[in-house]
């Protein structure tokens, strides 16, 4: 474990020790416990009845088991609940990749109808603060959720018995034969581009566009065996049927990224991938 | 390279013009906003019009001050004025600045540089204002003379691998040429001993040196080791007092890492700032405890990471460059506190920017940039770890971007290539071994793009392309294809960030290349000549490269290294299936050549004392070595070049005077025999080429002494800023 600045935050083994933060947002203690409490807070909901946590629980390392997730009355959500995991390292928000700071991110899921749907101003006059104050506090919140500290990091690290042999075999194939690495590199498995995999497209059809021609932010992977269902639509419930997607070359479509095309996978391989993707799942400080 | 697809909106442009509405009934509601939205439209641009003869009518009255009442300090309020209110018109903007910066010229006022190194710096779009600015700042407005300045070693030794000592008397580096030992230059008395044994140019179990620094104290060195054959690197620290090949202490060695380079050590001592590159080809900036190997990662960054990283004297900052994004080498300068709490852009020109290094007292960031136009010296005052007030330039056409560090008397040393390399085609007669006619360059009327090479005929002799690397030859790599009857010359840009050689696929449609891609991925990749777009044949992060077309343009033939041992592998385009041809000793950079019959392979193998050139039977069979030489001669493996008939092949080597030599060396029966052709200022490491038909050579020739060098800058920092 290494300490930031402040000592704020605990950044685990395997993540950066430089986190971008706005000089006008400051990490402080007082404002990540108050990012929190907010977090927490059904008043931030029109009908008081879900907070940011009901579809980011800490508890499933903060998504919510669900396809799509259920805002207020009942209503459904168009996109899969990302886990909001190292978010403090991150350039763009959103499946659609339309924000790129977490100060605007924060509070766009409290106005959107089929989550919270309560206009910011109310939200601020139910807590009794401005909006600056709502979104600099929720933000210094999700930077604190970090994930770290995986047997992968430290098996990276020197620790050569912190993977099993099948998943160190999955590990070559993520890195290889897999191409895994094409979009999912780096510290937090996710090079925080769009692509289009073909996941929104459905015999020629396209569905929801996302940034255009179905092109979607690679997601983290960090904590992706407890983060399920998968995908942009949580269209897939299984890392097994991710895999198999990925092995076929995705989803044919005119904007398919280059970088997807059949693999012919073994079984021995996919095994291993399945395995290596398990040794994600670290430490989560929330 | 991809195009975008042409869209059309649907329906007659005219259609759809506000002044005919299409003839459709339309709701009353619907008429009136019709209405009102085309008397808003003609309303801004009434507006948009009387804002700009407001705009002519301010700036004449500010010109009017300044050339008529010759009032200079009103008319730079006024100018102030016109920058101010019209700042969204870039253009009155700029030039409202370039009119203040003339009026201080003529004031003689030295904030006219400010002003144009902000128009510069903001404004590089506005062409006229910044060929106003950049031809003042050409000017030289630098701190001293040039006299200070000197070269202190040239010549083929000189590699940009090392640091200079504290005190300028000492210098590392990679004997690249013969032994492959990190060694230490004594510049005052030009003698150089080795720091490791053995390397991986010299029989035996061996290993290597890259990157090394020099300790602030000047009394240690810590240099990055790989091992042959085993993963991953290791960083060695040995004393720099003392004789040959002195003891070292390693640190716990890292395998999941294929470069970790060692840029700069902390002022205590205690610390070494590093370029760490990943096998996944993730780039991490971090720090390395000197004491036990202990690793922090301060930060992710572009595979290709930092050119340099350098520690303020005080310790609490680290300054880098990174590239701006994958498709070009434009370089952005950074100060991040060495704790990782922080980071600041400290440079953001639109330009290729490297960090140079910190003056003395840490009140200075050095870079280099080329934003002028040509590349100079600047420095940017820096304070808590921020840019702290604008650039200037300290000194012009440095000719440098890589800097060696900074002596504690403010000399900076940077490492130079003065030569610039260029294609040249020569007819030529292979039974004398002479050229015909002088040689002539078919980039002639072509606008420059600095050095050019690997020249490369198409099948039917009627094309040839050679490449350009960019100004810091670093990449990303331009294509030019030149038509040989016409001279014309069109370009192709590759989603490639390098590549070596270039060969035709004997279609001619297609360009087959070893090189690496944007996301830092080798392999093997396929060009099309017509579009540039670019594929891939196989992507693996293991070494690739040189690579030709085999049978038919069928099969392919291509080099990788696999546990410390160079391999030519067959690989069938269509099935996938491949197989090995032959193995070699792992060094040496030898291409694989495939005859005109395509019934063998010419390459070749460098074995630390001698180098070798052999002939693979491609069907099977035993290789059979066609020439051996010994040091201090030496093959030059860039280029194997076939002869039309495949009766024999063209190699170059260095002699034992020093001096390029072209030989022909029979592949079935007879002796190998020096050509008459003078290629003694050929680059023969760019490569040369016959046309299919043997009538016509294409090699790189070489302005300037081969070899690079070393400088020493003095003299331009400002007073406050100098060392002792």
């Amino acid at each position: 474990m290494r300490l930031l600045f402040l000592s704020v935050l605990v950044i685990p083994l395997g993540l950066d020790l430089y986190m971008p933060v706005p000089e006008e947002n400051p990490l402080v203690a007082e404002r990540v416990e108050l990012g929190r409490q907010l977090f927490n807070d059904r008043r931030l909901s029109r009908d008081n009845s879900i907070s940011c946590a009901s579809c980011h629980d800490p508890a499933r390392a903060f998504s919510d088991g669900r396809a799509v997730p259920t805002g207020v009355f009942g209503r459904e959500g168009r996109r899969n609940a990302p886990a909001l995991i190292n978010r403090g390292y991150g350039r763009l928000f959103f499946w659609d990749g339309r924000i790129q700071t977490l100060e605007e991110q924060v509070l766009k899921p409290i106005q959107e109808p089929t989550e919270m749907d309560l206009p910011v101003d109310e939200a601020s006059a139910r807590v009794g603060m401005a909006a600056s104050d709502l979104s600099r506090a929720l933000a210094s919140y999700v930077r604190s959720i970090l994930s770290g500290d995986s047997p992968y990091d430290r098996f990276i690290n020197g620790d050569r018995a912190a993977l099993s042999v099948d998943q160190q075999a999955g590990l070559q194939v993520f890195r290889g034969k897999g191409n895994c690495t094409a979009c999912h590199v780096g510290p937090n498995f996710t090079d925080e581009k769009l692509h289009d995999t073909g996941v929104a497209w459905h015999e020629g059809q396209l569905g929801d566009p996302g940034a255009g021609n179905g092109r979607f932010k690679t997601p983290t992977l960090r904590e992706v065996a407890r983060t399920g269902p998968y995908m942009h639509d949580g269209s897939f419930n299984t890392l097994q049927k991710v895999v198999d997607f990925y092995d076929h070359g995705g989803n044919g479509n005119p904007f398919l990224d280059p970088e997807l095309h059949r693999l012919s996978l073994t079984d021995a391989e996919k095994r291993g991938l399945l395995a290596f993707l398990e040794s994600l799942s670290g430490t989560v400080n929330r | 390279m991809k195009t975008a697809p042409t869209r059309h909106i649907g329906g007659d442009r005219s259609s759809r013009s506000l002044c005919k509405v299409p003839r459709m009934e339309v709701s009353d509601m619907r008429k009136k906003a019709i209405t009102v939205m085309v008397a808003v439209i003609l309303l801004a641009g009434a507006v948009i019009a009387q804002q700009k003869r407001q705009q002519d009518i301010d700036l004449q009255a500010a010109i009017r001050t300044e050339t008529v009442d010759g009032d200079l300090n009103a008319a730079i309020k006024q100018y102030g004025a016109i920058a101010a209110k019209y700042k969204m018109d870039r253009a009155t903007a700029a030039s409202a600045l370039v009119h203040i910066a003339e009026c201080y010229q003529k004031m003689g006022d030295d904030q006219a540089r400010k002003i144009y190194e902000e128009v510069l710096r903001n404004y590089s779009d506005q062409k006229d204002a910044a060929a106003t600015a950049t031809a003042y700042l050409g000017r030289a407005r630098v701190v001293a003379p040039a006299r200070g300045d000197r070269a202190v070693w040239t010549g083929p030794e000189v590699d940009l691998f090392g640091t200079i000592s504290p005190d300028g008397r000492f210098l590392t580096y990679i004997d690249w040429l013969k032994t492959g030992r990190l060694m230490l230059r004594d510049l005052n008395n030009g003698t150089s001993r080795p720091l490791t044994k053995p390397s991986w140019l010299e029989p035996g179990p061996s290993g290597g040196a890259d990157y090394s620094t020099i300790s602030h104290d000047g009394s240690q060195v810590a240099y990055e080791w790989w091992d042959t054959g085993v993963s991953g690197d290791e960083i060695r620290i040995a004393p720099l007092q003392g004789g040959e090949f002195p003891p070292f202490r390693r640190l716990p060695r890292h395998d999941d890492v294929n470069l970790m380079a060692p840029y700069d050590w902390s002022p205590d001592g205690k610390w070494l700032a590093m370029f760490v590159r990943r096998t996944d080809l993730t780039g991490q900036i971090a720090l390395m405890s000197t004491a036990d190997g202990t690793l922090r990662v301060l930060k992710s960054v572009d595979w290709r990471g930092p050119s340099k990283i350098f520690f303020s004297p005080d310790g609490k900052y680290i300054a880098y460059d990174l590239a701006v994004d994958e498709t070009t080498d434009n370089r952005h300068v950074f100060v991040m506190s060495s704790d990782g709490s922080r980071e600041t852009v400290a440079v953001a020109h639109p330009s290729h920017s490297t960090v140079m290094g910190w003056s003395p007292d840490g009140r200075q960031l050095l870079f280099s940039s080329d934003v002028s136009g040509s590349r100079g010296l600047w420095a940017i005052p820096v304070e808590d770890g921020k840019a702290h007030g604008s650039a200037s330039l300290v000194k012009a056409d440095i000719g440098s971007e890589w800097s060696l560090g900074m002596t504690t008397s403010g000399a900076l040393y940077v490492w130079k290539d003065p030569s610039a390399t260029f294609v040249q085609v020569a007819p030529v007669d292979l039974t004398t071994g002479t050229l015909l006619a002088k040689p002539t360059d078919p980039a002639t009327g072509q606008r420059f793009v600095a050095s050019r090479g690997r020249p490369s005929w198409s099948p039917d002799g009627k094309f040839l392309t050679y490449t350009s690397c960019g100004l810091t030859g670093g990449g990303p790599c331009t294509i030019f294809v030149q038509t040989r009857e016409t001279g014309f010359v069109r370009e192709i840009h590759p989603r490639l960030s390098y590549f070596q050689q270039l060969r035709w696929s004997p279609d001619g449609r297609t360009l087959i290349t070893g090189g690496t891609d944007l996301k830092g991925r080798r392999g093997v990749y396929l060009i099309d000549v017509s579009s540039g777009e670019t594929s891939t044949v196989i992507n693996r992060t293991d070494p690739s490269g040189y690579a030709e077309f085999g049978l038919n343009g069928q099969t392919i033939l291509y080099r990788r290294r696999q546990n410390g041992v160079l391999v030519i592998m067959e690989r069938d385009l269509t099935s996938g299936v491949e197989r090995e041809v032959i193995r070699t000793p792992a060094s040496g950079s030898f291409p694989v050549s495939v005859s005109p019959d395509h019934r063998y392979v010419a390459s070749g193998s460098n074995e630390g004392p001698t180098s070798s050139l052999l002939l693979v039977p491609l069907g099977g069979g035993e290789p059979r070595e066609l020439l051996r030489v010994a040091q201090p001669e030496v093959l030059i493996g860039s280029t194997i070049a076939w002869i039309p008939d495949g009766s024999a092949v063209i190699v170059g080597k260095v002699g034992a005077d020093n001096r390029n030599e072209l030989w022909l060396v029979p592949t079935q029966a007879g002796q190998p025999r020096k050509l008459a052709i003078d290629a003694s200022d050929w680059n023969l490491q760019e490569g040369f080429r016959l046309r299919p038909d043997g009538k016509e050579i294409a090699f790189v020739g070489q302005a300037g002494k081969p070899g690079s060098e070393v400088w020493a800058l003095e003299n331009f920092l400002p007073a406050s800023s100098a060392g002792r």
